[in-house]
């Protein structure tokens, strides 16, 4: 009998505690997620906007409904294909989603402009916010960590590496394995052999870098990862730090590989089109990208293998990383804050899904120990690729930035500027662009 | 509302009178204008919402330093002055003048020929100007992708160039190439467009005038001279000032085809404008390019007016 009303009064306290540390005014229920993190009971709605293309939706929804029937009180409006400029629109307006996507490219804008939500560690069973990188892979999030704040956590974390076409590279006695070029040098060589033309006109290429997307996205990623490689800074302490000896190595490299660039029927919107129609032997990409080529043609399933990124320096290898992410909006309420992290804590909590599915990494470290991860083909080329992985130089001003260096790039490799000028141009673009 | 009220002083003096002794909205007049107002009022409404408003507030945009994620702060006219140097800003306002001057000039003259063949006792003269037509109604984004098309390094275009032993032409990757090629494009899309109104011109002038030409012993050049162009004078000024305003409002071909590369050859303002304000974010500097454009424009118009203002002189 004793001993019952000791259970029942644990039971009593237990559940007061429960209640009094919820938000104020709300009914709390322990969440599914993480130990201690409490959801409210009343319910809630919550927005969330998603800039991926339909593959990722699709398993969005999916996961969305499955997060909807274990939280029964929970709505969640899901819209998907948005873009930076929306969310930059509804965030003036003051109608932005609870939950919205964000590059690490915006994010710093976001956070300097306090529209973001620092991450809560509890939300993920931690009691700090090293607890939660922790869970990570080495330097994965440091683009997404401002001051002692974590701002979010990647739906899409990519590295580049390098894609080789099989049929192209035996068709002309290579073998892709072996011969996977390790350096620019080895691409540029590599160039001449699988580059081929019909009479004047380039039928295949070797390797050509990505000049599709009137905001410079690909030329600014292939030149951070060559000043990385050449051992410099493209940004350091949000100035111009690119106009040097590795902004200079990084052009002639640039041009070293240049083969037919208008000769591509790449678009923003299908980046990967020439490697996927086979017109070229090389391309560089994240991990995501297998699925996309052979969607594209499938003919390409199981006729490539990926390669880790050539460097400049061997013995110091880099390459960029760079990731999406789910934020969560300041302005949302208590309660629907408390369920936008737990959400992201769902999502996030499941890399075999996203893996199996749409070949995203997100790159948690209980991934690679998965049994999953260990029968991904080319995954020691990815992991390998996204341990040198430095992120994007950072800025408030990247918009500007990516569009600098795409200016740059076109001018040096179509209208033949000297790259020192071409840099000192750059910079002072740049410079002039970032003052406030 | 206030041209509804007229002055007595402006009424002849039976209406004054009448004026006098009724109240005003009495008289017919005053009821037929003031029903004149009340039909235009949605429309002007409108224009007052959607297009004073919106100027008037990215006039006061263009005064300030605002990213869209926080508040407006008033900079002056800081915005004018960063734009006088910006080396990008003077590249693109060159850039729409070769542009607009270049797609005019080709269009006034070739939409005036077509409409004088197409004026002209043709066979089948309706089903070719039907079919010349067709790239006017084409959708804008149908027009940039046939393009995108044509100008790739292997299409039609450097077909055609082969074909006649010329060099094959980079289209889209050659900086001198690139605008002479979208002004080749904007002739294929406008000059139909401008030929309809040169032909609704050419046909509303009396045939009264030709014959008395002949008879006078004009015909051929010398009537087009005398009778053609001086009857056509309105029509042409019609065709000049919306060229002009429609080619320097060019944009989403720009941006389909080329986005404004390559190395900037193909920004034009109104791309200028866009990638400023919602590619980084700097809506007041954007607001400051898009005054200048508007006046930029409406200097134009206003010294087209005048110079095809008719003579009182005769």
């Amino acid at each position: 009998m004793r001993c019952g009303r000791v259970v029942l009064g644990m039971i009593v306290v237990l559940v007061v505690c429960l209640g009094g540390s919820g938000p104020r005014g709300s009914g709390i229920s322990p969440a599914t997620g993480a130990a201690g993190w409490v959801l409210p009971t009343e319910p809630v709605t919550i927005n969330e906007w998603d800039g991926g293309d339909g593959t990722k939706s699709a398993l969005l929804r999916e996961l969305i409904a499955q997060y909807e029937q274990m939280h029964p009180n929970v709505t969640v409006k899901f819209e998907t294909d948005v873009k930076s400029l929306k969310v930059a629109a509804a965030i003036a307006a003051g109608t932005a989603p609870e939950i919205f996507e964000a590059s690490d490219a915006n994010l710093q804008k976001y956070i300097v402009a306090k529209v973001v939500e620092p991450l809560p560690p509890a939300a993920w069973g931690q009691t700090s916010v090293d607890g939660v990188v922790a869970l990570y892979l080495p330097h994965v999030l440091d683009a997404l960590i401002s001051g002692h704040s974590l701002y979010a956590v990647p739906d899409q974390l990519n590295a580049h590496s390098l894609y080789i076409n099989n049929r192209l590279f035996r068709a002309a006695g290579l073998d892709p394995v072996t011969d996977a070029p390790k350096t620019w040098d080895d691409v540029a060589r590599l160039n001449t052999v699988l580059t081929k033309k019909q009479g004047d006109r380039v039928v295949q290429k070797g390797f050509e870098m990505r000049y599709v997307c009137d905001d410079g996205h690909w030329q600014a990623h292939i030149f951070h990862i060559l000043v990385y490689q050449a051992g410099g800074e493209v940004i350091k302490d949000g100035k111009p730090a690119f106009n040097g000896e590795a902004g200079l190595r990084a052009l002639a490299t640039w041009k070293s590989l240049v083969v037919a660039p208008s000769v591509t029927n790449n678009t923003c919107s299908s980046p990967y089109q020439d490697f996927a129609v086979e017109q070229d032997a090389m391309t560089f990409a994240g991990p995501h990208v297998g699925k996309i080529v052979e969607r594209i043609n499938p003919a390409m399933q199981g006729n490539y293998t990926v390669a880790p990124l050539p460097q400049l320096r061997p013995d110091h290898p880099a390459t960029l990383i760079y990731s999406f992410n789910w934020t969560v909006n300041t302005r949302a309420s208590a309660a629907q804050k408390r369920v936008a992290w737990d959400l992201i804590h769902f999502l996030s909590s499941k890399p075999e899904v996203w893996w199996q599915r749409i070949q995203f990494l997100q790159g948690t470290k209980d991934w690679l120990g998965m049994p999953v991860a260990r029968n991904t083909p080319f995954m020691s080329a990815f992991t390998h690729d996204m341990s040198v992985g430095r992120p994007l130089g950072r800025t408030t001003y990247y918009a500007d930035l990516q569009t600098i260096i795409a200016r740059m790039v076109d001018r040096v490799v179509l209208k033949n500027v000297d790259p020192k000028s071409a840099l000192a141009e750059a910079e002072q673009e740049f410079t002039r662009a970032s003052s406030p | 509302m206030v041209g509804l009220r007229t002055t007595p002083a402006d009424m002849p003096a039976k209406a004054r009178d009448v004026g006098r002794a009724r109240p005003w909205l009495r008289s017919a007049e005053a009821r037929h204008q003031a029903w004149g107002y009340l039909f235009l009022a949605p429309m002007f409404l409108l224009l007052v919402v959607f297009k004073f408003v919106p100027m008037l507030q990215a006039f006061y945009l263009s005064l300030t330093s605002y990213d869209l994620l926080s508040p407006p702060r008033f900079v002056g006219l800081r915005n004018y002055a960063t734009l006088l140097q910006d080396p990008l800003f003077h590249q693109s306002v060159g850039v729409t003048a070769y542009y607009v001057f270049g797609t005019c000039v080709l269009i006034w003259f070739v939409s005036l020929g077509m409409a004088l063949i197409f004026n002209a006792p043709l066979p089948a003269k309706n089903v070719l100007r039907t079919i010349y037509f067709i790239p006017a109604i084409v959708p804008v984004v149908v027009y940039a992708i046939i393009w995108l098309f044509l100008f790739h390094p292997y299409g039609l275009l450097n077909v055609a160039l082969h074909a006649i032993g010329l060099p094959a032409v980079q289209w889209l990757s050659d900086t001198r190439a690139v605008l002479p090629g979208f002004i080749l494009s904007s002739l294929w899309r406008f000059a139909p467009y401008f030929m309809i109104i040169y032909l609704a011109g050419l046909q509303s002038i009396p045939l009264e005038y030709y014959e008395a030409a002949a008879i006078d012993g004009a015909a051929g050049a010398q009537a087009f001279r005398c009778v053609t162009l001086p009857l056509l004078r309105p029509t042409i000024l019609l065709v000049v000032v919306v060229s002009i305003i429609l080619m320097s409002k060019v944009f989403t071909n720009v941006l389909i085809i080329t986005g404004g590369g390559p190395a900037g050859a193909t920004r034009v303002l109104s791309l200028f404008i866009y990638q400023t304000g919602f590619q980084y974010f700097k809506m007041g500097l954007a607001s400051a390019a898009s005054i200048f454009l508007l006046f930029g424009t409406m200097t134009f118009t206003l010294l087209q007016l005048r110079l095809f203002r008719d003579d009182p002189r005769g």
